[in-house]
């Protein structure tokens, strides 16, 4: 997929307002970071801080000097070089949701927590679903302690899949213990730091500020080189104005700065910045993660992020539908197409439903579909002599037919995206084969899917190794 | 005595959620000599209606909060004239509350509080990033009826059950109800780590307390 947005929803003038307004933010009003060395950096960097509120107030020459360093493009690494992916500024990819408690069992339909056979299962389905370009935490399992759980889950992502996967830490020791699992992987730390196995994601608390054990994991990843999302996730009249124009100015003011810590302490790590503009519902307080303003505001902080040089992620596939029904489709489909046409470079979030809490392999593949197509989307028409194909169209002339050509034959897959679950039978094929829903089916793809043979397990050396290293964050991290 | 405004502009001033009004109306109807406990009434009246609005979905969450910061400003101008008699009218209980050790996270641990105080309990907040020990202190020194523990990590969970612990071993835990909430939460982790009930939002929060406190510390999974 390429990136250049085919719909902006911010002009020119208000994106560059809301950029310079970010900036005067942060020099006035400032963020906190929960770490005297954190601050300490910053006033050396020239920052006025206040030590005691731990709030640095950062000027915007600063800002820009630091974001200057960010990469536009880096490799995540997968199991083998096939499994690599470019993440830049330049196209657009795919990632599923990291970090639902509970799936939807297959059999008996009802929601439960997560085992790690679901969550090994997860990682070889996303390995065959194509769109996504890169793998997940997207289910925690729940047989493993909270404290640790995080390792826990990289290591079957990384005994389990081949593609790379994003994984929410826990904290800065927890992400040491996984550095060490993905140096195993790699065969080194260098290699690790050129092709790293895995990658994190941290967010500030809004509005604002960032906890200490953000901090020290954005400050951890950043001396072992390895990439971070960073994702400010405001929500609309809880932790951030309750106009999307406020909230994307927030959200923007709070990423920056993050990012800017990541360079502060190694210019040129892997960063980039993930818009997550939740919403609050005004009735219940809940927050709503399938609300219409995710692909809107999405779009308004893409453009930003585009604006300041920065890869940016937006949610896509997004629903806060309990099960795999009409409202799951429209706010994922609705959501996803506002982002991608914007041309967000990762579109993340594939595979949740009731709010990022639940996930379900069937959802996993539909939302495969939603993204594939978004994939056509983006490709747009191609205009050209062969396409165009005037000299066939005279040919042909008036009241023959197109089946028989060569022309027919040749560019119609690349032409025309061709989709795996959708049914397109006509009535009596489709009873015929079992009158089947796009839920049955993607069950069925699911299940064909896990049933093709399993990736090459890791030599029983390196498994032993991941185990050991396990074993002695199980025991170092207890509280 | 005669007051120029009725005590209904008091209480319209708490249901608009307009503080400075009810501020100015409680100032005004003080200096006239109007009845403090009869002010307090009017507050709490208001504070009613937006309470029975907003279950009934008219009022949103903003109108909770802007009712409950008006009625709170008016009702500290004559709490020292009432002092003693509001608990014993108007509290069904006392409820100290707070988000637990490494999270900052205060919207869910708000949105609790305040419906507590509109469904009539007395509120203590900690606020954020509370540890095992401050619960402990609070519980000792507060004596609430129940206590609230929330948290948005997964890893909280382990905070919150390390105050449980804390609570046993300062011979506390059997006089308090210990209510734990959050997004990564559910009944199970609830029982996990022995709280007396799980609620998956704020409203559900007071109802169970309600309940709770009326039948006498049970075991919520037989509810």
């Amino acid at each position: 997929m390429g990136a250049a947005p085919l719909w902006k929803i911010l002009s020119e003038e208000q994106a560059e307002q809301i950029h310079e307004r970010a900036l005067s933010l942060l020099a006035h009003t400032g963020i906190v970071f929960q770490s005297e060395d954190v601050v300490r950096r910053f006033a050396d960097a020239g920052a006025d801080v206040d030590r005691g509120r731990q709030l640095v107030k950062l000027p915007p020459k600063l800002v820009q000097d630091l974001l200057s360093t960010v990469p536009r493009r880096f490799l995540l690494g997968g199991r083998t070089p096939a499994f690599n992916v470019e993440v830049s500024a330049d196209r657009t990819v795919c990632r599923p949701i990291v970090g639902c408690t509970y799936v939807i069992d297959s059999q008996t339909g009802a929601r439960r927590e997560v085992t790690t056979a679901d969550a090994e299962a997860i990682a070889r389905l996303l390995d065959a679903l194509p769109t996504f370009a890169f793998s997940g935490a997207v289910a925690y399992p729940a047989d493993e302690p909270p404290l640790t759980r995080d390792v826990y889950y990289l290591s079957l992502l990384l005994a389990n899949g081949q593609k790379h996967p994003i994984v929410s830490p826990y904290g800065a020791k927890n992400i040491e213990y996984m550095h060490r699992l993905g140096v195993v992987l790699a065969g080194g730390g260098e290699e690790h730091g050129r092709r790293p196995r895995f990658h994190i994601l941290t967010a500030p608390t809004s509005p604002l500020q960032y906890s200490a054990t953000q901090t020290a994991m954005i400050v951890k990843a950043a001396e072992l080189l390895i990439p971070n999302q960073v994702s400010s996730t405001p929500m609309t009249g809880a932790t951030s104005p309750v106009t999307l124009a406020g909230q994307t100015l927030l959200l923007h003011a709070e990423n920056l700065a993050g990012i800017a810590l990541t360079q502060l302490v190694r210019p040129g790590c892997p960063v980039y910045y993930a818009a997550r503009p939740n919403v609050m519902d005004l009735r219940t307080g809940n927050s709503l993660w399938g609300a219409i303003e995710w692909g809107l505001t999405g779009a308004a902080c893409l453009q930003l992020a585009r604006q300041a040089h920065l890869i940016c992620d937006c949610f896509g596939c997004v629903t806060d539908s309990k099960v795999m029904d009409e409202q799951a489709a429209i706010e994922k489909t609705m959501n996803a197409t506002l982002v991608a046409l914007a041309g967000a470079n990762v579109v993340s979030g594939g595979g949740f439903l009731e709010t990022i809490n639940t996930t379900s392999p069937e959802q996993l593949v539909i939302d495969d579909e939603i993204q594939g197509m978004l994939g056509r989307v983006s490709r747009g028409i191609a205009v050209d002599e062969e396409r165009l194909a005037e000299a066939l169209i005279d040919r042909v002339g008036h009241g023959g037919h197109y089946l028989g050509e060569e022309h027919t034959r040749r560019p119609s897959r690349q032409e025309h995206y061709l989709p795996k679950t959708p049914d397109r039978d006509l009535w009596d094929v489709w009873r015929e084969k079992g009158g089947k829903d796009i839920v049955q089916r993607a069950r069925e793809r699911a299940d064909d899917l896990l049933r093709a043979e399993a990736p090459d397990p890791l030599p029983e050396e390196t498994r032993r190794e991941l185990d050991r290293i396990l074993a002695a964050a199980r025991a170092d991290i207890t509280v | 005595m005669q007051p120029s405004r009725p005590l209904t502009e008091l209480t319209e001033a708490v249901i608009a959620g307009e503080k400075a009004r009810a501020v100015a109306l409680v100032n005004e109807g003080l200096r006239r000599g109007e009845e403090p406990m009869a002010l307090f009434d009017a507050l709490a009246e208001g504070i009613a209606v937006v309470g029975e609005r907003y279950q009934a979905g008219e009022y949103f969450i903003p109108d909770l909060v802007l009712g409950a910061n008006a009625m709170r400003a008016g009702a500290a101008l004559i709490s020292g004239e009432i002092a003693g008699r509001q608990s014993v009218r108007h509290t069904l209980g006392k409820l100290v509350l707070g988000t637990v050790k490494t999270d900052l996270h205060d919207i869910g641990k708000n949105l609790v509080a305040l419906l507590f105080q509109v469904g009539g309990f007395e509120v203590v907040d900690l606020g954020v990033d509370v540890p095992a020990e401050r619960f402990v202190e609070a519980v000792r020194a507060e004596r609430p009826d129940v206590l609230g523990l929330s948290t948005l990590l997964t890893v909280g969970m382990q905070r919150q059950a390390e105050t449980l612990r804390a609570l046993s071993q300062a011979g506390l835990r059997e006089g308090v109800i210990v209510l734990v909430g959050g997004a990564p939460l559910n009944q199970r982790s609830a029982d996990d780590i022995g709280a007396d009930g799980y609620a998956s939002n704020a409203v559900a929060a007071v109802a169970l307390a309600k309940r709770l406190l009326s039948s006498g510390k049970v075991d919520t999974r037989q509810q």
